[in-house]
């Protein structure tokens, strides 16, 4: 029987794995040998982020409430990757000559650099995402729970509490030491972007594992599958339609909107063409993570007691059957898919709140201004290391508040709304010649109030 | 260069038994006087800016379908193969894209 403590083992021995990881592409890049570091294939597994928890437990379960509706969010963005030569190209291709580092910083500086609308996107990123970090972190703490409970350990809510504190304590560590190593006007990490892109694999490898598992080891084949599937509760397309094109466009737009996919699509774009290879890899990325979704969720209604967990059936499938290995596999995957996300929102997020909310305020209480610039340097580094801790603690409070009740795939969809307020104002910078900064402003504004 | 007039002239080499048998046109029908790099990069283009819009169109169509009627199976099958078709289509259209980005236009 697989204990608790060499779970909680393992996944120190994961965590210290990835610390490695990131500390050799620093020194890589550091020497200047980082050809293979830049490549197309590494840039769109660090765009895999978009895949947190949400999808790696949540789709599961998503899928056994609602059936196929799981699926917009990931043909969203499909969409997008597909339409890369529209608009996605010009967003790059912006962000290299301007030097964007967030999406503050794109509309504020597509609106003449307005510290205002800066200070507004910030708050509004803040507020949108902090619900979302607390949504990994009850995804690690839950997976925890699942397999204390296998163990026949009593696992009381303390217990919950602790893990995520735990996570959100070793996540600020590592985001700290690799997000704020150095402070380079490109923003670009590139030992955070290699682990990022580690932990790519390892969640897309666990996801087909357990899926092949539960086709071929649990099914009896694809036909007897499909057969299953028509027999579920979840049989008959009864989609509607609002629903389905309104999820679609949500997700589509998420994906340029979110502070964390806007980190790793622009800033740490390294070259136009990789876009090229990404426009493609991406979808099939996506498509490989939500193939096998509907026969889990499918065969975990079926076999699993009627009150169980259905944003767990990736974990408790395989558990219940006694595939330990497999299950351990599966729990690295959901805390790389977890803590990659957190890892990344939390840097975009930290660069925003201190470009433009920090250090304003900070040069305008010293009438003075900045005389020297290592001044200003040591304390942007500071603002950051506070705001990384600060989004972190946000998110834990949030968690504990929240007593993590909700279901997964819901907390997701209202973060996702609340940083899609931006997209008019976006696009407006884009497009637009005639936007004005106090009309960005008020659409803002009015989007969140809302 | 030659190949632009071919067709407008009043003999082609099959009614002049003096002149030497051209080689046919390689593009028969097109407008004769287009660069054709830069005409394929243009339509290119277009084929780029147009997938996603068809992609959408193709993954809207099932909301069309009778309700209650469509087993869920088929409905998965049907998403997923156009999700395969469009990744296809998108690698085979990035690939041109970058291809025709390298080569230098044509001046014409």
């Amino acid at each position: 029987m697989l204990t608790f403590n060499l779970l909680i083992l393992v996944s120190l021995v994961y965590v210290a794995f990835l610390f490695g990881v990131a500390f050799a592409a620093e020194r890589r890049a550091a020497s200047g040998r980082d050809g293979w570091m830049r490549s197309p294939l590494i840039y769109t597994l660090s765009l895999s982020i978009y895949c947190t928890a949400w999808t790696f437990y949540g789709a599961v379960g998503y899928a056994a409430r609602s059936g196929l509706e799981y699926l917009t969010i990931y043909l969203g963005p499909s969409l997008v990757m597909l339409g890369w030569w529209s608009l996605l190209r010009k967003l790059v291709r912006i962000g290299r000559a301007q030097r964007i580092t967030s999406i503050a910083d794109l509309i504020s500086s597509r609106f003449g650099k307005s510290a205002l609308l800066g200070g507004i996107v910030t708050l509004l990123a803040v507020v949108g995402v902090t619900p979302y970090i607390a949504l990994q972190l009850q995804s690690i703490s839950q997976s925890f729970a699942v397999f204390a409970e296998a163990g026949g350990a009593r696992w009381s809510g303390l217990g919950a509490g602790s893990v995520a504190l735990w996570s959100a304590i070793g996540l600020a560590l590592f985001t700290i030491l690799f997000g704020t190593r150095n402070l380079d006007a490109n923003e670009r990490h590139h030992g955070i972007v290699m682990a990022v892109a580690v932990e790519a694999v390892v969640k897309l490898g666990a996801l087909l594992a357990v899926g092949i598992f539960v086709v071929w080891g649990l099914g009896g084949g694809l036909a007897a599958t499909l057969a299953r599937i028509d027999a579920s509760p979840i049989a008959q397309w009864q989609q509607s339609g609002g629903r389905w094109a309104g999820l679609m466009f949500l997700s589509a737009a998420a994906l340029v909107c979110l502070p964390r996919m806007f980190q790793v699509l622009v800033v740490e774009n390294a070259d136009e063409g990789h876009l090229a290879t990404a426009s493609w890899a991406f979808p099939l990325y996506l498509m490989l993570m939500s193939l096998f979704v509907v026969p889990i969720a499918v065969t975990g209604l079926e076999m699993l007691p009627a009150g169980a967990n259905p944003d767990m059936f990736v974990l408790t499938l395989p558990l219940s059957q006694g595939h330990e290995g497999l299950a351990m596999w599966i729990f690295l995957g959901g805390f790389s898919s977890a803590t990659s996300m957190v890892i990344v929102a939390t840097i975009a997020l930290a660069t925003m709140v201190s470009n433009h909310i920090v250090v304003p305020v900070w040069l305008r209480s010293r009438a003075g201004g900045a005389t020297m610039s290592g001044d200003v340097r040591a304390m942007v580094l500071t603002a950051r290391r506070l705001s990384i801790v600060g989004v972190l603690l946000l998110g834990y409070v949030y968690f504990r508040l929240s007593g993590g009740g909700a279901a997964l795939a819901a907390i997701g969809l209202v973060a996702f709304t609340g940083v899609v307020q931006v997209l008019p104002a976006m696009l407006g910078g884009l497009y637009w010649r005639g936007a004005t900064r106090s009309g960005a402003a008020a659409g803002l504004l009015t989007g969140f109030a809302v | 260069m030659p190949r632009f007039w071919t067709g407008c002239g009043r003999l082609s080499s099959a009614e002049d038994p003096l002149r030497p048998p051209r080689p046919a046109p390689s593009y028969p029908g097109r407008p004769v006087f287009l660069a054709r790099a830069s005409y394929r990069q243009r339509r290119l283009h277009d084929a780029a800016r147009l997938a996603p819009t068809i992609g959408a169109g193709l993954w809207l169509l099932p909301l069309l379908w009778p309700r209650g009627d469509t087993p869920t199976s088929v409905t998965l099958i049907y998403l997923f193969a156009v999700w395969v078709g469009l990744t296809g289509l998108s690698a085979l259209l990035s690939r041109a894209l970058r291809g025709a980005a390298r080569r230098p236009s044509d001046p014409a």
